[in-house]
């Protein structure tokens, strides 16, 4: 059997992955790392804009060979298993939680308080801010105050984006641009610039939009980790006495048959929100039946995410399409609610849209429509714009909300994949349809201001910025992990990011993962040096 | 050539007739010889003649070039929130060669080849085709239920169409310096 020794083994390659090792190799320099990922490293940078165009041609994967056909969870919003991990493909958006969102049970007696106070998670965004060289502006609303300015000046606003703030600031909501991780300046760690090819949730070209490969790229340039990639962990071994971690055995893809085990004083899970409850539940044995560091019984338990309210409306104000789909505006007006009130948090974006405003082959008659007189009738229907409006909103999880060992479903090795099912609390269900009605009267109170119409709505059918499962907490009943991540049945075993929060906000969550595993990489430091 | 890439071709200069260059990718393309007199003989009833004789025919070439880069079995974008699989289907090429063999059947029927019929008859044959079809919406990209739908999104989705239509230089998904996006579109001269 191969071995692998280092001092510690993350398991993992996403941005918590990312940020974690990051800090770990800048912070202790000579420190042993290795990361090992089931996913494939797709580095080759001088494909992408090939890749881009063919996705866009063709519809076909812009990050090939980013899936492992077998090795697909249920209930997952994405299936990308790579280096760089499901971060290859986000936006870039990097928002805070508020306050609130830490302490809902004090606050308003609702699903659970994180275990750690806002002064360090706003430490920690900070921190991940800097790293992320995000760029935007102040928040307008009170209760969004920094204790830093952002790194990096907001980019700036398309024409479209422009003229819909100025449109959008009718209703008397306050906006900000996104805030986000995309270069209009080059970075030090060797990121382009935004060219604006919009196609930012796929895959951006230069880098100007972060991905993690970037930061995995330069870890591996300088020599600071060892990269696995393409080896699956199957299992994470017991030591024969101890409740502590030995090994993690893993399989590469090119030698099913050959078990390698690392070594290593500690281990970090980093392997989100499906990989990590599921390795943990895999790896259960005699001395823990039920899965490991799952004493609590809470592993795979409290699978959250925010759902979100759509709405497309035609305004007056005249936008081109096309001109930068990826440029968006933020209102956090409804991130805090009042104690004395009905429960109600959510956010406020708008985008430039095309709903309505496509080329359509057949009028409203039926009437099959050829050249220039398809032409004329697009152009008709584009006098005006069309937005796109949406919110996340606060839904908190039950304890049934969960991630299980599906049987049905195995991979090559005959391992139980994922199955993920969201299951919220009864408070939430029972005010649903209130939070809904809440929505849509500040979409209405948007396009009012501009003889808009709302064309239509919709509720998400699934849950964004997915997390859970190793929820944190300071009570091991009723957690898996402390604050930052240590598991509290196995004190070398840390889980970061995104399975460890309690509650997912009603805002993206990736800024958050990364100031978790950010604040986790101090408190492994600490261990380390035997503190 | 790429998709979204030929029409500002249309300012240069092209020394041959379109329809004349269309002949050599047919072979590339797979298209039979006579497929493709067809669809260049289509193509001027179904995209804007506003465009010109000779932007037709790269809008033309562009379609074929399009096939002729088709790879059957690719892992396809899987999406997000709903993630699936899917690889791309079979090239949609012999349905092509055998709708357009159809509407050159029709015209025969009508005693005349295709080609040589009264733009209005043709439309006619097409709008026909397409109910068959069963064509109700352009897809956002060619999907092989028509050739006709399927070479009418290949231009009408494209980024040179949607400038096109706002008679302005917007560059959809194109790369661009940022500054140039934060003012309106310059207009398309």
């Amino acid at each position: 059997m191969p071995t692998f020794d280092s001092d510690v083994c993350v398991i993992g390659s996403g941005l918590s992955s990312a940020m974690l090792s990051d800090k770990l190799a800048e912070r202790s320099p000579g420190l042993a790392i290795t990361v090992v990922e089931a996913g494939a490293a797709l580095f080759d940078v001088g494909n992408r804009i090939k890749y881009r165009q063919r996705s866009l041609d063709y519809d076909e994967s812009a990050w090939p060979g980013d899936i492992i056909e077998d090795q697909l969870a249920e209930g997952v919003i994405c299936h990308t298993m790579a280096v760089g991990g499901q971060a290859l493909r986000w936006g870039g958006a990097c928002n805070r939680f508020s306050q609130e969102d830490l302490r809902l049970k004090s606050l308003y007696g609702l699903a659970t308080d994180w275990p750690l106070p806002w002064e360090e998670l706003e430490k920690a965004y900070c921190e991940a801010e800097r790293r992320l060289y995000v760029a935007g502006e102040p928040s307008p609303c009170p209760g969004d105050g920094r204790s830093e300015p952002y790194p990096r000046a907001p980019v700036p606003m398309s024409y479209n984006t422009l003229v819909l703030r100025k449109w959008a600031e009718q209703s008397g909501f306050r906006w900000v641009v996104l805030p986000v991780s995309r270069n209009v300046t080059p970075t030090p760690d060797g990121r382009g610039t935004c060219c604006v090819f919009d196609t930012c949730t796929s895959v951006c070209p230069t880098g100007a939009r972060y991905s993690p490969d970037w930061t995995f790229k330069r870890l591996l340039s300088q020599k600071k980790i060892v990269l696995h990639d393409r080896t699956l962990v199957r299992k994470l071994v017991l030591h024969d006495s101890k409740p502590s971690i030995a090994a993690a055995h893993g399989v590469h893809q090119d030698r099913p048959g050959e078990v390698a085990e690392y070594r290593a004083r500690l281990f970090v899970l980093a392997a989100g929100y499906a990989w990590s409850p599921h390795l943990l539940l895999l790896s259960a044995c005699p001395r823990f039946p039920d899965g490991l560091a799952n004493s609590s019984g809470l592993v795979g338990r409290y699978m959250n995410g925010h759902k979100f309210f759509n709405a497309q409306a035609t305004i007056d104000t005249q936008i081109y399409a096309g001109l930068c789909g990826a440029d968006s505006l933020l209102s956090r007006e409804y991130l805090r609610c009042p104690t004395d009130q009905p429960y109600v948090r959510h956010d406020l974006r708008v985008w430039e849209s095309t709903v309505g405003r496509r080329p359509r082959p057949r009028d409203e008659k039926g009437q099959y429509l050829f050249g220039d007189q398809l032409m004329e009738d697009w152009r008709a229907r584009v006098r005006g714009g069309t937005v796109r409006l949406r919110s996340y909103y606060d839904v908190h999880p039950s304890i049934d909300s969960r991630l299980a060992l599906n049987p049905a479903r195995k991979n090559r090795y005959g391992d139980p994949l994922p199955r993920i099912e969201h299951r919220f609390d009864e408070t939430t269900l029972s005010r649903e349809e209130r939070v809904q009605q809440h929505i849509r009267a500040a979409f209405d109170r948007l396009v009012r201001t501009d003889n808009g119409k709302i064309l239509s709505t919709s509720v998400g059918t699934y849950l964004d910025h997915p997390g859970g499962g190793c929820r944190m907490g300071d009570d091991p009943s009723s957690s898996v992990c402390d604050s930052h991540g240590r598991t509290h049945d196995h004190e070398n075993l840390f889980v970061v990011g995104a399975p460890t929060t309690p509650t997912a906000g009603c805002i993206n969550g990736a800024l958050t993962f990364a100031a978790l595993a950010l604040r986790s990489a101090d408190r492994i430091l600490e261990v380390l040096q035997g503190h | 050539m790429k998709r979204r890439a030929f029409v500002q071709l249309t300012m240069t200069t092209v020394a041959l007739s379109p329809f004349r260059r269309l002949a050599p990718l047919a072979q590339e393309s797979g298209l039979p010889e006579a497929s493709v007199a067809t669809l260049g003989a289509l193509a001027p009833v179904v995209l804007p003649g506003s465009l010109g004789r000779r932007a037709i025919g790269l809008v033309t070439e562009g379609f074929l070039e399009w096939l002729r880069g088709y790879r059957a079995g690719a892992t396809m974008e899987h999406g997000y929130g709903h993630p699936e699989v899917h690889r791309t289907p079979e090239s949609p090429i012999e349905r092509y060669v055998e709708q357009l063999a159809a509407l050159e059947g029709a015209a025969k029927q009508q005693g005349h080849e295709f080609g040589r019929m009264p733009a209005d008859t043709k439309r006619a044959l097409i709008e026909g085709a397409l109910r068959e079809a069963k064509v109700e919406k352009l897809p956002s990209l060619p999907d092989g239920r028509h050739v006709v739908s399927d070479l009418m999104a290949f231009y009408f989705q494209g980024s040179e169409a949607n400038d096109y239509c706002y008679r302005a230089r917007i560059g959809r998904e194109k790369c661009r310096p940022l500054l140039s996006v934060t003012v309106r579109p310059r207009p398309l001269v």
